[in-house]
């Protein structure tokens, strides 16, 4: 079926077809739509599911996080203050590796006035453990919520997920959006169907999380480490299957536009890409050899894979949406910066800030990016890190 | 497994003694150990024999070891036997009997050789009757807790924790927080730990996947005040609100005390603590305790108690209704238990000072049923809370104007309950 839907909206579709056995979610700012959405799918009968109305985001993270522990599917979905609140439960889930799928509209924080977009929230949760996942369009996030449940309960993994979407950007804007049947969606979620419904509960002498340390919890830590590295080859294999069922093909970890023989490489994560993209091709139309380079997976951060890409570039422009305090510029440089030093060739690295606070980031914006990018590369002085929010 | 002889709370008719003269020939001729009791007066006729208790205060006493406890029977090795008959004084129900001639005590061995028990047989009207008991023995026979509990002498808590584990049964799942009860590998059911702040929450998520799978498994957290009153309140503010169902058990010590004793908003007025300590200026904690089982009671819950474990009987009781209130809805059972360490009290006092606690108002035993208070134990003579607090050296510098504070601070909480316990008079 094919419908017009928002950000928000596509995500409440993929829920409704996940049916997960407990969802717990408390509303704010710009994750209500999708709140209100599956509130009324649950109303309408379309969503059979244990609905725990919670009074704030670090019950809706722990019910959830223990209702996956006693064997059952689940979701929850937050944004800015509410994915903070809730960061205690964040870490214990990501260390005790209990399966879960959340959604994270993003936005600000730093200020109570902070009801405005960017990558700045999610940007606490990179060391939790979570897998991340980044969609860029309305259909991507309703795939990619399917997805984070093959994830995050394939038994090579049992993690949890983090689908995050740029906030009002991506969560208020309509989109054509094919809606997948439920048929399609069982199949593509039969193999982890056993997972669903284990639980320690059943016998006796079985606990959970007990109190443990020295080797031991080292052991779950390794384990840790280990499992999300094994999540760059086991998330390409549901990509491919994902692709078989519902005849949409993503690009792995890292989504490549027009990168083989790109001199200047643009990196961003979310929305922006369609923008930059815009101007990959009027750059190219001028001759300018230039690229966009999406990172989609943010954790585990897709090391070899960067590494490889940024490799023998002349230049590597960051259109970054977060600020990394105490480095002097965004977090996707910052890291691109860490990988680069894994390249033979190591390419001009500046960093471009934009589209915080909600503001535009426009083709102007990109262009101007690209015009300072050139300047450094024909040999004059330019800052690593600046700032077009002010173009 | 085991047998268990039941003997039914039927009154046998006054002439028959088929059980007596089976025992005797069963024991070939020997004296039987099944004894008729006659109260004409109650119009009552029944038979004592031994119960085989499974913590028998016979074999406590015997010097001599003649006493055993052996696959669910109680056995008397007649040779070590030298007939001191202290059994036969200890006993509680007179099962064991004493053939003084003979300086030797004999006793019902559970018709060892004769196969199954001869006076059950013989019972021509069934109220001796022997049952298989497994399903008993699982239930109240077997230790909730491997051996090896860590705590300290006197802990309040651990008893708590094994009437809790005693009464509920295996059906279960134990939940507990980062404190002294995290016995989590220690403990013979399903247990969840949880951090500090998510107790509520976490028994929440797994209470309602067991609803929508139709499992009827109960959800019982064993949690300390700091858990329950302070960081965790909001969440279980909120799962009282939303009626979830499951049992919430709070084990008070009024303290921190896994962290080393520092106060909580359970700690009651003047007691010192690491974090109200008592010095030129300090007088331990300025302010009375926030008084939690009343806040849940009114958040019109199904089911909320007050109890103690120098009232075990009051206090399983409410467990077994408050497990039964989760069913439908959500249930709070609100223990006072010492800590003698953070009390700075003798160990072996323990189970005393909780009886101080309620004969002197301090904390008083009463349940909430569906809105319903009413008190479950009534002091006959209400003594000063001095008697409760001279107990502890935590109180040792309060002088009589600062326990007269706290006298006021009881029997203001007191007289609020007693209003909630009285019928509202018609305008």
């Amino acid at each position: 079926m094919i419908k017009v839907l928002s950000g928000n909206k596509a995500a409440a579709h993929a829920v409704r077809l996940v049916n997960p056995d407990v969802i717990a979610m408390y509303p704010i700012t710009p994750q209500t739509p999708l709140a209100e959405e599956i509130a009324a799918f649950h109303a309408d009968g379309l969503l059979d599911a244990e609905m725990i109305e919670v009074e704030g985001e670090h019950t809706a993270m722990s019910a959830v996080m223990s209702a996956s522990v006693a064997g059952g599917r689940v979701f929850t979905s937050t944004s800015s203050w509410g994915l903070e609140y809730m960061g205690e439960m964040c870490m214990l889930c990501a260390g005790m590796r209990i399966p879960a799928v959340m959604v994270d509209v993003t936005r600000e924080t730093s200020s109570i006035r902070g009801v405005c977009g960017s990558r700045q929230d999610i940007m606490s949760v990179r060391d939790y453990g979570w897998i991340q996942l980044e969609p860029a369009n309305c259909q991507e996030i309703l795939d990619t919520v399917l997805m984070a449940y093959r994830l995050s309960e394939d038994a090579r993994i049992l993690n949890p997920v983090l689908v995050a979407y740029d906030g009002f950007f991506l969560s208020h804007q309509y989109e054509r959006v094919e809606i997948p049947t439920k048929e399609q969606v069982d199949r593509f979620l039969a193999p982890v169907a056993e997972r669903h419904g284990t639980t320690f509960m059943k016998d006796k002498n079985l606990q959970f999380c007990p109190s443990i340390s020295g080797l031991e919890f080292a052991n779950y830590r390794y384990q840790s480490l280990q499992t999300l590295e094994r999540v760059k080859s086991v998330f390409p294999e549901i990509e491919k299957e994902f692709e078989e069922i519902f005849g949409r093909s993503y690009g792995g970890a890292v989504d490549k536009y027009r990168t083989d023989d790109a001199e200047i490489l643009f990196l961003t994560a979310g929305s922006a890409a369609g923008t930059i993209e815009t101007v990959v091709d009027r750059a190219r139309e001028r001759g300018i050899k230039a690229g966009l380079a999406r990172i989609k997976m943010f954790r585990p951060y897709p090391r070899q894979e960067m590494a490889a890409l940024l490799d023998g570039r002349k230049a590597v422009a960051t259109i970054d949406r977060s600020i990394c305090l105490g480095w002097n510029c965004g977090h996707l440089h910052m890291e691109a910066l860490a990988a680069v030093s894994d390249a033979a060739q190591k390419p001009l690295m500046l960093d471009f800030i934009d589209g915080i606070a909600s503001t535009d980031i426009t083709i102007d914006h990109i262009e101007k990016a690209l015009a300072i990018t050139r300047t450094a590369l024909a040999g004059h002085e330019v800052q690593e890190t600046n700032w077009l929010i002010w173009e | 497994m085991a047998k268990m002889l039941i003997k039914k709370h039927e009154s046998c008719p006054a002439d028959c003694s088929q059980c007596i003269q089976a025992c005797a020939a069963a024991r070939g001729g020997a004296d039987p150990v099944v004894e008729k009791i006659s109260l004409p007066e109650k119009g009552y006729e029944t038979v004592l024999t031994c119960n085989q208790c499974s913590d028998s205060v016979c074999v406590d006493v015997c010097p001599a070891g003649a006493l055993t406890a052996e696959d669910g029977k109680v056995m008397l090795n007649s040779d070590r036997c030298i007939g001191c008959g202290l059994c036969n004084l200890s006993c509680p129900y007179g099962g064991i009997f004493s053939a003084k001639s003979a300086h030797k005590s004999f006793k019902c061995d559970g018709c060892r050789e004769y196969g199954s028990a001869a006076c059950a047989e013989n019972c021509p009207l069934g109220i001796l009757e022997e049952t298989d008991a497994a399903a008993v023995e699982e239930q109240y026979c077997e230790d909730p807790c491997s051996p090896g509990m860590q705590f300290c002498a006197g802990c309040g808590m651990e008893l708590v924790l094994r009437m809790v584990l005693r009464s509920v049964g295996p059906d279960i799942v134990l939940f507990g927080a980062p404190s002294c009860c995290v016995p989590a590998d220690r403990v013979k059911v399903p247990m969840y730990s949880t951090l500090m702040t998510n107790v509520a929450s976490a028994m929440t998520g797994v209470s309602r996947y067991f609803h929508r799978i139709g499992r009827e498994t109960i959800c019982v957290s064993v949690v300390g005040d700091g858990g329950t009153c302070d960081i965790g309140f909001g969440a279980l503010s909120a799962a009282a609100e939303r009626g979830e169902k499951f049992l919430f058990i709070c084990y008070d010590n009024e303290a921190y005390m896994n962290t080393g004793i520092q106060r909580s908003s359970r700690t009651p007025y003047g007691s010192w603590t690491n974090t109200t300590q008592v010095g030129s200026v300090g007088r331990g904690k300025s302010r009375d305790a926030k008084d939690v089982p009343m806040l849940i009671a009114e958040h019109g819950v199904n089911y909320a108690a007050t109890a103690t474990i120098a009232y075990p009987e009051d206090f399983i009781r409410k467990v077994k209704k408050g497990a039964e209130a989760a069913k439908t809805g959500f249930a709070y059972i609100h223990v006072l238990a010492p800590c003698p360490t953070g009390w700075k009290m003798e160990p072996e006092k323990s189970v005393e000072v909780t009886r101080a606690a309620v004969e002197t108002n301090y904390f008083p035993l009463w349940e909430c049923d569906k809105g319903e208070y009413r008190f479950t134990y009534k002091p006959k003579k209400v003594k000063n809370v001095s008697c409760f607090t001279d107990y502890m050296r935590r109180f040792a510098h309060l002088d009589e104007e600062e326990i007269a504070i706290l006298q006021g601070y009881v029997d203001a909480r007191y007289s609020q309950i007693k209003r909630l316990t009285q019928p509202v008079l018609p305008d």
